[in-house]
């Protein structure tokens, strides 16, 4: 059977864009399993509205929007579910990246994501400032911000990584 | 640690995570997708989404009770539509309002601009706005009045062919045929309130017809805040959970929830009192004003832990 051009365009489009969603998720989850859940909601998602999103100036990011939003939605239901009972926040990420995902975590989630955009897909403070509505003077202090408390957060569980 | 030095580590680390994030489980392929689509044949329900939703209903609903009904005065007013007849509702927004005929809808901030063919006054944009088509559909009806100069430029910045109408004594810039079969959308500029209306399909210029500054009795549009919560300990900690929202003009209260120390709420223009919780620790009230048509955001709700 041939394949509608919808279906070639957006078999082109994960093909294109796919791993590169997997990985945002993976930062912002620190689970290989819930990135690639998570990926594919966000794609699931973008297939059912194609017809229109594949017109966009940008489907991927309509589709990186999503997802960022399903990754932070799901630390509040991964926190409460690793929560002890006396409160402690007893979050175990079982990967080796872990550090810097409980970092992302411990950040407001568009802080999380103008820091992974901008210092993790080397995107502009202007394309941040624009993907996330908010001027460019605010995304300066959210990365200043946001990086001092990740790279203190990095250097308190491994010390190690001063002078890196 | 200097802030480069901090850059270089948090770059470092995210790159090396990124880069390893990119090896998938299982392949990701885009007929894979449309297989699983199809496959689905239910949304996911999350339970706890559904008891909120209904816990929310039955808040609404006891509010709604306990409201007194001040009779017609706070009712949207039944305007003179297109054709004279008390057959439409005026909506304000930026200083002006349009009457649109009760069989449309209204959105506030949408996604992207109404593309299907029933009719749809559109106000405000959203943050995502930016990844909406250029193309227009032919069949989609609809006007928008959004904040700004949204006429049409050449490449070089200028406005394109345009020309001066006076609409019910408001200065109106216009850029293209205001012909009623007109299939490209029509494009009204009015500089005293630096608002864009732009009108497509049949009907929409009957609309934009009736443009006049805002009376009072028209339904005026809500804003959005966005706000942040913190706990201050030796560091700053975002907070997640219950934040109380009072109205201070009706003294009503409603419950929202900040995810990751964010929350977001729309509301009637006005003072609103923001009160954060976080177990034990103090938690001093914020304010905001929520201004029509706008989003603002909230001073931060800051928990004192120490």
């Amino acid at each position: 059977m041939r394949q509608s051009e919808d279906e070639l365009a957006f078999d082109s489009f994960v093909a294109d864009v796919g791993k590169r969603l997997l990985s945002q998720a993976y930062v912002l989850t620190g689970s290989k399993e819930e990135a690639q859940d998570l990926t594919q909601e966000a794609l699931l998602r973008a297939w059912k509205h194609w017809s229109t999103i594949g017109r966009y100036d940008s489907p991927e990011g309509w589709t990186r929007r999503v997802l960022h939003n399903l990754c932070i939605q799901s630390w509040k239901k991964t926190r409460r579910a690793l929560t002890g009972l006396d409160g402690s926040t007893t979050v175990e990420i079982p990967e080796h990246h872990g550090e810097i995902a409980q970092a992302m975590r411990s950040l407001p989630g568009d802080q999380a994501r103008a820091l992974l955009m901008h210092d993790g897909m080397d995107m502009s403070v202007s394309e941040v400032a624009t993907e996330l509505k908010v001027p460019v003077g605010t995304v300066k202090s959210w990365l200043s911000r946001s990086r001092k408390l990740v790279a203190a957060r990095l250097e308190q569980m491994d010390p190690d990584s001063k002078g890196r | 640690m200097s802030a480069t030095a901090d850059e270089e580590l948090v770059r470092s680390a995210l790159h090396n995570m990124l880069r390893e994030g990119e090896i998938p489980l299982v392949p990701l392929t885009g007929g894979g997708i449309r297989i699983r689509s199809r496959s689905r044949p239910w949304p996911r329900i999350d339970p706890k989404l559904v008891a909120t939703v209904a816990a929310a209903i039955v808040l609404v609903a006891v509010l709604f009770a306990a409201i007194p009904h001040r009779g017609s005065r706070h009712s949207p007013v039944a305007a003179p539509g297109p054709g004279g007849r008390h057959s439409s509702t005026a909506y304000s927004a930026y200083g002006v309002q349009l009457s649109v005929p009760k069989s449309w809808s209204v959105r506030y901030f949408p996604v992207c601009p109404n593309t299907g063919p029933q009719p749809v006054l559109s106000v405000g944009q959203s943050d995502v706005a930016a990844f909406c088509p250029t193309y227009r559909s032919p069949r989609a009806v609809g006007v928008s009045l959004v904040q700004g100069n949204q006429l049409p430029r050449d490449t070089s910045g200028k406005v394109q062919r345009s020309r001066t109408i006076r609409v019910h004594g408001l200065r109106v810039e216009v850029t293209t045929s205001t012909s009623p079969r007109s299939p490209t959308p029509i494009a009204w500029y009015v500089p005293s309130k630096n608002v864009s209306i732009t009108g497509t399909g049949t009907g929409a210029l009957q609309v934009m017809e009736t443009l006049t500054s805002a009376r009072p009795g028209a339904v005026v549009a809500p804003g959005d805040v966005r706000g942040y919560q913190y706990l201050e300990t030796v560091q700053q900690l975002p907070v997640s959970g219950p934040v109380a929202v009072t109205d201070v003009r009706t003294g009503t209260s409603s419950t929202i929830y900040a995810i990751g120390g964010e929350y977001t709420f729309s509301g009637r223009p006005g003072g609103y009192t923001i009160q954060g919780h976080d177990g034990n620790a103090a938690c001093p009230p914020v304010t905001v004003k929520v201004v029509s048509g706008e989003t603002v955001t909230a001073p931060p709700i800051m928990c004192q832990g120490l």
